[in-house]
C-alpha cells in the first residue's frame, strides 16, 4: 500500500481520522491517515444492522406485552442474558426471569437499581415506558 | 527524565495497545515508533476460534491476546512495568486519580462501548481497548487514545463504566505504568527476540486454529459456509472477519502492513538487508488480504450465497496463508544463520 492509495471514502468515523501504514515516495513505511474505507462501511453496516434488528425485535416483544422493558434495554446495550447477569451481579436465570413482565413488575428499587446501573441508564429510564 | 503528565505527547497509531505501549516509552524517554514494539513485542498473530462466538460469529483475530505485547515488549526493553487490577471500583478509581496528581500517565483496559467519545457505529462489547490518561479537570479525564488523531476528554462516570466493564476479557480496572528503564535497551536482541516468538507462534503451534494452520483452517471453513449455514449468518460472519481484520485498528491490512514497516526496520537495527526484502512480502500480503476484504464486501453488498463466490474468497485465504507460511520460513532461516 502506497500513501496515495489509502482509501479516503466517507465510512464509519464520524468524520474522524485513522492511522494507517503504507510506504511514502522513498519507500519507507510511514503513518498516514485515512478518512475510511467504503469496505469498511459495508462490513460494518452489517453488523450495526444486525444489533438494530435486534433491538427492534425486543423492542416488538416488549409492546406486545412479551416481554419486559429490560429485554429493549439489554438489546439496546449490545448485552445478552449472560453479559447483563455479569455486569449487574444476578444470575443468568435471574435476569431471564427479569425479562418476564410479570416478574419484572414484581422487582423492588434495589433490583431495578442494579440493572440500571449495569445497563449506563437511570432508574427512571429503564421503569418508563419503552418508545411507542 | 520524566515530564509531567500534563505534558504527554499525543501521537496517532494504528492499534490501541502498541500504540499506548509506545507513548508511555516516549514519555519516559525511550523513543520507538509504534511498529517497532509491535514487533518487538511479537503482536501479529491469526487466531480463529470457532467456539467461541463474540456477537454470534466465530472469533478471529490478526494479531495476538489484549495485554501481550505490552507484556513481552516491556521484558524485551528492560522496561519495569507496574499493573494493578482492581476488584472494588472506587479504589480503582481513587489509584487513577492518585496517580494523575503524582504527575504519572498510565496506561488503562477498558470497554469500548462505554466510551462516549467513539464514534457510535464503531461502539461494541469489546473489553481489550487500551488508552492513556494523563490528566484530570474537575469531573473529566483527558485521555490519550493513540487511535485518534487528537487527545479525547471523558467523564468519570463513562470511564468507570469503561473500566469496570464486564464479560469477556474483562479489564477489572487494569492500570498500567512504567515505573523504571533499564539502561539502553539491546534493540538488536529484542528485535531478534520479538521475530523469533512470532515465527515460532504462526509456524509452529501444533493446533490446527492459530497461526498460518489456522488461516487455512478458517479459509476451509469459510467455503463451507454456504452449504452449512443460512445465508445471512454466512454473510454475517464473513463481515466479522472482515471488520477483525480493518475496522479495529489494525494500520491496514489485518496488521501485516504495520509488520512489514517493522521487518524494514528490523532489517536496518540487525544489518540483515534480506529483512527488506521480506517486508516487501509483507506490504504484498497485507495488498493480498486488502484484497479479499474487497471481494469480501462484494459478496455482502450483493447479497451473493452461491457457493462459487465463498470458494473465491477461501481460495485468496488460503493464497494468503501460503504467502505468510513462505515469508515466516524466510525469516526463520536468516534467524538460524
Amino acid at each position: 500500500m502506497r500513501i496515495e492509495d489509502i482509501p479516503q471514502e466517507p465510512s464509519i468515523l464520524d468524520g474522524r481520522l485513522r492511522a494507517c501504514y503504507a510506504r511514502n515516495a522513498a519507500g519507507r513505511y510511514e503513518v498516514a491517515t485515512s478518512k475510511g474505507w467504503e469496505v469498511e462501511r459495508i462490513a460494518n453496516q452489517l453488523a450495526v444492522g444486525e444489533v438494530n434488528a435486534h433491538i427492534a425485535c425486543a423492542l416488538a416483544a416488549v409492546r406486545a406485552g412479551k416481554a419486559s422493558a429490560l429485554a429493549y434495554h439489554m438489546a439496546r446495550a449490545h448485552m445478552d442474558a449472560r453479559l447483563l447477569a455479569a455486569h449487574s451481579g444476578f444470575w443468568v436465570w435471574q435476569v431471564k426471569r427479569h425479562m418476564q413482565p410479570r416478574h419484572f413488575q414484581r422487582l423492588g428499587e434495589k433490583a431495578l437499581r442494579r440493572h440500571a446501573d449495569a445497563l449506563g441508564i437511570d432508574l427512571a429510564t429503564l421503569t418508563g415506558p419503552v418508545p411507542a | 527524565m520524566n515530564k509531567p503528565a500534563r505534558e504527554f505527547e499525543h501521537a496517532h497509531s494504528a492499534h490501541c495497545e502498541s500504540g499506548a505501549f509506545t507513548a508511555l516509552l516516549r514519555h519516559n524517554g525511550l523513543r520507538l515508533t509504534e511498529s517497532l514494539v509491535f514487533g518487538i513485542g511479537s503482536g501479529l498473530f491469526f487466531l480463529y476460534f470457532p467456539l467461541l462466538k463474540i456477537y454470534g460469529a466465530p472469533l478471529v483475530a490478526y494479531r495476538d491476546a489484549p495485554n501481550a505485547i505490552m507484556t513481552r515488549g516491556a521484558r524485551r526493553l528492560g522496561v519495569r512495568l507496574h499493573k494493578a487490577r482492581f476488584r472494588d471500583a472506587d479504589r480503582g478509581m481513587r489509584a487513577l486519580d492518585q496517580a494523575l496528581a503524582e504527575g504519572v500517565p498510565v496506561g488503562m483496559q477498558t470497554g469500548v462501548f462505554w466510551l462516549p467519545y467513539f464514534p457510535r457505529d464503531m461502539r461494541f462489547q469489546f473489553n481489550g481497548h487500551h488508552v492513556i490518561a494523563y490528566a484530570k479537570e474537575a469531573e473529566e479525564y483527558l485521555l490519550s487514545d493513540t487511535v485518534f488523531e487528537a487527545a479525547v476528554r471523558c467523564h468519570e462516570a463513562d470511564l468507570r463504566r469503561a473500566r469496570f466493564s464486564k464479560g469477556p476479557l474483562a479489564p477489572k480496572g487494569l492500570l498500567y505504568r512504567i515505573v523504571g528503564i533499564d539502561g539502553e535497551p539491546d534493540l538488536a536482541a529484542a528485535v531478534r527476540a520479538g521475530l523469533k516468538t512470532t515465527t515460532w507462534r504462526m509456524l509452529k503451534i501444533p493446533i490446527r486454529y492459530m497461526g498460518v494452520k489456522g488461516i487455512g483452517t478458517l479459509a476451509h471453513a469459510l467455503a463451507s459456509w454456504p452449504a452449512t449455514l443460512p445465508d445471512t449468518t454466512a454473510r454475517s460472519w464473513l463481515a466479522n472477519i472482515i471488520r477483525m481484520q480493518e475496522e479495529i485498528g489494525t494500520g491496514g491490512g489485518g496488521f501485516r502492513y504495520m509488520y512489514a514497516a517493522f521487518l524494514d526496520e528490523a532489517a536496518d537495527i540487525l544489518k540483515q538487508p534480506a529483512l527488506h526484502a521480506i517486508s516487501e512480502q509483507f506490504t504484498d500480503i497485507g495488498d493480498r488480504w486488502r484484497d479479499f476484504a474487497v471481494a469480501g464486501a462484494q459478496v455482502i453488498r450483493d447479497n451473493d450465497a452461491c457457493a462459487a463466490a465463498y470458494a473465491a474468497l477461501s481460495a485468496r485465504m488460503l493464497d494468503c496463508a501460503a504467502r505468510e507460511q513462505r515469508a515466516f520460513e524466510e525469516i526463520g532461516k536468516l534467524l538460524h544463520r
